[in-house]
């Protein structure tokens, strides 16, 4: 991936956070483009690629409130590292595995971050875990689904390389 | 076992302790450093992210806006126009509440729908035969006569002025009493004939019909005496009277319906 991806990609979570903020606590059904991105770094470039990616874009997607900085940076950095992982380890040519892989990975990770937005209260968890957490989760996991089906589709050979990628970064 | 866990065997970092790492780190920092780390990514990063936004949302407020306003002006200039137009009937109703009427009959209000144009020196009126109007019923204006009626439909009637050569009306000087007939030659003004070279008719003098002729009834008025050629005399006067009437703003008229006194010589051709 060339510098100017990266950078679009960069100014994509900005221009996304600034277009439609969420306020704290988050209860509505709404994607998770920054999660989504990094999801699919890591579906692409390994485990090492993702968890850098995940760390500097939770940085960068979390930087206008001080509340949450850092706790995105883990949580995105653990996201890229476990969707690289689970890549790696799983069989996820067919879009329902890599749709379950990817709504499980979310949602936990969403789970999580909810959690921090709450401020740990497990009253108000439970009620944005049901009432937006589950559902974000399953759009931002189709989302992802249908942008890497379009992208294998639009590039073959896409697939080849993020092979040639993670065999790199395997110890 | 710490430096197992963030380096590898072969000297290369592994990414995710180095990650958790400081992203803790950032967890542990006081909120005022948390505070100044997000303003100054926000200044650096989001900010001009959020001025594009803004110029884009109030971009699209003004567009909305400017076509609200358009909309507006665009209404506002119909009833500009409507106003201007009230305006004009106000001017003209007014002067016809200031129109003393010269006759004991009644009039009938109607417009002008077909104009006077060259070559015919007749008009259509948008009033016939339901609303009770006659062949040879007199036609005015508020400034004064303007001829009679000629034909008649039934929603529309047909008015002979006194720019047709066909119509003549019997008038006095109302100063002199001087009696002639008044025609249409040619040019704007008309022609008062049959005046003896000695009357007495001076330049300025008001024309009025004098009920002879039994069509116009008594003391309508035609107009003033333009000139008096005084040059050429013959056995009559070449007298031009300019009518009271301008054919160019022909737009309300009333169809007179004069009563039988109207016509009677009882104060030598004085005004009712």
């Amino acid at each position: 991936m060339t510098y100017l991806r990266w950078l679009l990609l960069a100014i994509s979570i900005v221009f996304y956070r600034v277009w439609f903020p969420d306020g704290p606590p988050p209860l509505s059904i709404r994607l998770d483009y920054e999660f989504l991105v990094i999801a699919l770094v890591g579906l692409y470039r390994g485990p090492t690629v993702g968890t850098i990616a995940g760390w500097c874009l939770g940085f960068l997607g979390s930087a206008y409130d001080p509340e949450v900085l850092g706790w995105s940076s883990l949580l995105g950095s653990m996201l890229g590292w476990s969707v690289g992982m689970l890549k790696e380890r799983l069989f996820l040519e067919y879009p329902l595995s890599r749709w379950l892989v990817l709504w499980g990975v979310l949602l936990i990770v969403k789970s999580a971050y909810m959690l921090f937005a709450v401020g740990v209260d497990p009253g108000l968890w439970l009620s944005s875990f049901f009432a937006g957490g589950l559902a974000s989760a399953g759009l931002t996991a189709t989302a992802g689904l249908v942008v890497s089906l379009l992208w294998e589709r639009a590039r073959p050979r896409v697939k080849d390389a993020a092979l040639a990628s993670m065999r790199e970064d395997t110890p | 076992m710490w430096r197992r866990l963030f380096w590898r065997s072969t000297g290369r970092p592994t990414v995710l302790p180095w990650a958790v790492a400081v992203s803790v780190l950032l967890l542990l920092l006081g909120p005022g450093v948390r505070s100044g780390l997000s303003e100054a990514i926000v200044r650096l990063v989001y900010a001009p992210f959020y001025a594009l936004h803004y110029r884009i949302a109030t971009g699209a407020q003004v567009f909305d806006e400017n076509s609200r306003l358009r909309e507006r002006v665009a209404n506002l200039e119909v009833e500009v126009q409507r106003l201007h137009e009230d305006r004009r009937e106000n001017i003209r109703l007014r002067r016809l509440m200031e129109f003393a009427p010269s006759w004991r009959g009644h009039a009938i209000a109607t417009e002008v729908v077909g104009p006077l144009s060259p070559g015919s020196g007749t008009i259509w009126i948008g009033a016939g035969s339901t609303r009770l109007v006659a062949t040879d019923l007199p036609v005015m204006t508020e400034d004064g006569l303007l001829g009679r009626v000629t034909q008649v439909d039934s929603y529309l009637s047909r008015v002979r002025t006194l720019w047709d050569p066909l119509l003549r009306v019997a008038v006095y000087d109302q100063r002199s009493r001087v009696s002639g007939i008044v025609e249409w030659e040619k040019g704007p003004d008309l022609g008062m004939n049959y005046v003896v070279a000695s009357a007495d008719v001076l330049v300025g003098d008001t024309v009025i019909s004098s009920g002879w002729g039994g069509v116009f009834p008594k003391g309508l008025l035609l107009g003033t005496i333009a000139s008096v050629d005084t040059i050429n005399v013959g056995e009559f006067l070449e007298i031009s009277v300019e009518p009271a009437v301008r054919p160019d703003k022909l737009e309300a008229v009333f169809v007179i319906k004069p009563s039988a006194e109207d016509f009677t010589p009882d104060d030598e051709g004085k005004v009712p």
